[in-house]
């Protein structure tokens, strides 16, 4: 799942889920109370058909700093959802990055700003994540 | 190779902290490594306590589960209380593969968990995986 994104990121990232498609589901939601509310409809079972707990939450943080560590506080600080790894894609010259660990984030990496840079991103990511690291089930 | 890491390993067995360090030696990109024995000499060289004058920030912390004395969960709890150990990951690293251990350690917000493979090469290229995600790929407060 990809929170928070622009309209260019998410017009990038619709590309990258399209060309990465038969190796993952992506989800993208620019909106974060959007997101939080998705998630929450999850934990409740009123989610229908759009019902589904990501492996990984990536936060797009470069658009909106202070709604994303709102997003963050509010994933971390419930107990049925803070079990999901949550990375935060910050742009170059954050001065962020402490404050998001500070918050709980799993991890911070750089938003890679063309095409490529993002699937090979996306591909290390489940690489580490799926392959080496071991998830919570619930 | 991206930057060298400062890495504390709070682990009991001397067995498994020397298997970490000669794995470690391998992969290289361990800069300087001290082990703690269990969560509360973690603890006290993360908090510069009496007696710990020399210790260091680490970039990462690798930690194990069980442990006398204060085990990997209440130590994970202890790094909650100062924003600034929050700032620091930890990365448990275990012989364990118990779901409810998996659940817990990700409950009390450790970074990741990573089951230990029991073979030695197989070891060594999980160091190596950690370096390509931690320290390549990852961003780090290094304060």
């Amino acid at each position: 799942m990809v929170v928070g994104s622009d309209s260019n990121s998410i017009r990038l990232l619709n590309v990258v889920a399209r060309d990465l498609q038969e190796e993952a589901e992506v989800q993208l939601l620019q909106d974060a109370s959007e997101a939080l509310d998705f998630l929450k409809a999850y934990l409740t079972g009123n989610s229908g058909d759009r019902a589904m707990r990501p492996q990984l939450i990536l936060l797009d943080v470069v658009s909106d700093g202070t709604k994303m560590r709102d997003f963050l506080s509010a994933l971390k600080s419930n107990a049925g959802l803070r079990r999901i790894p949550t990375i935060a894609l910050l742009g170059p010259g954050s001065s962020d990055l402490g404050n998001f660990y500070e918050l709980n984030c799993n991890s911070v990496v750089p938003k890679p700003t063309e095409l490529n840079a993002f699937i090979e991103l996306l591909r290390a990511l489940k690489k580490f994540w799926l392959g080496v690291v071991t998830l919570s089930r619930d | 190779m991206g930057q060298k890491a400062k890495v504390l390993l709070v682990e009991d067995s001397i067995t498994d902290a020397k298997l970490v360090e000669v794995a470690s030696r391998k992969a290289r990109w361990i800069e300087q490594l001290s082990v703690a024995r269990d969560g509360v000499e973690a603890y006290s060289f993360l908090t510069r306590a009496e007696g710990y004058g020399d210790a260091w920030r680490p970039d990462l912390i690798l930690l194990d589960l069980n442990m006398p004395r204060m085990d990997g969960f209440a130590l994970l709890e202890k790094l909650q209380d100062q924003p600034s150990l929050r700032r620091i990951p930890v990365v448990v690293l275990t012989t364990s593969t118990a779901p409810e251990d998996v659940r817990r350690a990700y409950e009390l917000y450790a970074n990741c968990f990573v089951s230990k493979p029991a073979d030695f090469q197989k070891f060594t290229q999980t160091l190596l995986d950690m370096e390509d995600y931690w320290f390549n790929l990852c961003l780090i407060p290094r304060e």
